[in-house]
């Protein structure tokens, strides 16, 4: 196998990266990120702020070995 | 990573963990799109900090990010891919990744390379929730 240059990894990521960002261009068209004008007016009732740090509840390890994974797969990153 | 965290304890736990969008950990991957820091330990680390205070966040982060290093990836293969383990000996995406698709021959826009990844964020998702059930639980 040949080794691979920092120059050719990052040019891959790149190519990932500037198909990402065309996408989200194209997307940002279509549905754009959240702007204050597309805040509502008031913050919901429910949303005060929470204490840190979070309530941490056990979890189970094969079940986010899974869920990461697949959430990868599905949304990337 | 996020998904398998934040995801699992919004729908376990709700508020606040469901007021957290997921989707804002996605650009994390391919180390930030810089092939710099793999974007599953920085989004673990955002995940052990919001559950852990500063000091213990500093100890699990450092605890897993030392055992990244060490690690044989991908041992999770779901897909039955086959595909060949390589240890990072780092914490960046152009060590981890580069040597995988140095070994490999998979080039980094494969099929193959996103299942690697894959593999290697629910790896470290399942190992984080390991260390923070033994700290926090």
């Amino acid at each position: 196998m040949n080794e691979i240059s920092r120059k050719e990894f990052l040019k891959g990521v790149g190519k990932t990266v500037a198909g990402v960002t065309v996408v989200g261009a194209l997307g940002s068209v279509l549905t754009g990120c959240s702007t204050p004008a597309a805040a509502p007016a008031a913050a919901p009732a429910a949303a005060e702020k929470p204490q840190w740090p979070f309530p941490y509840k056990k979890l189970d390890p094969e079940k986010v070995l899974a869920r990461g994974f697949k959430g990868y797969k599905e949304k990337g990153g | 990573m996020a998904e398998g965290f934040f995801g699992e304890l919004a729908d376990q736990v709700g508020y606040p963990f469901n007021q957290i969008p997921v989707e804002a950990y996605v650009s994390a991957a391919g180390g930030y799109g810089q092939a710099t820091l793999c974007g599953t330990i920085g989004t673990a680390a955002a995940c052990i900090g919001t559950v852990c205070d500063v000091d213990t966040s500093k100890k699990l982060l450092a605890e897993l990010s030392k055992w990244y290093k060490q690690e044989k990836f991908p041992n999770y293969q779901p897909e039955g891919l086959g595909l060949p383990q390589t240890v990072s000996e780092s914490v960046l995406c152009e060590e981890s990744v580069g040597k995988f698709m140095e070994v490999s021959g998979f080039e980094y826009g494969s099929a193959e390379r996103k299942s690697r990844c894959a593999a290697v964020a629910a790896e470290v998702t399942r190992k984080m929730v390991e260390l923070l059930n033994a700290e926090l639980a």
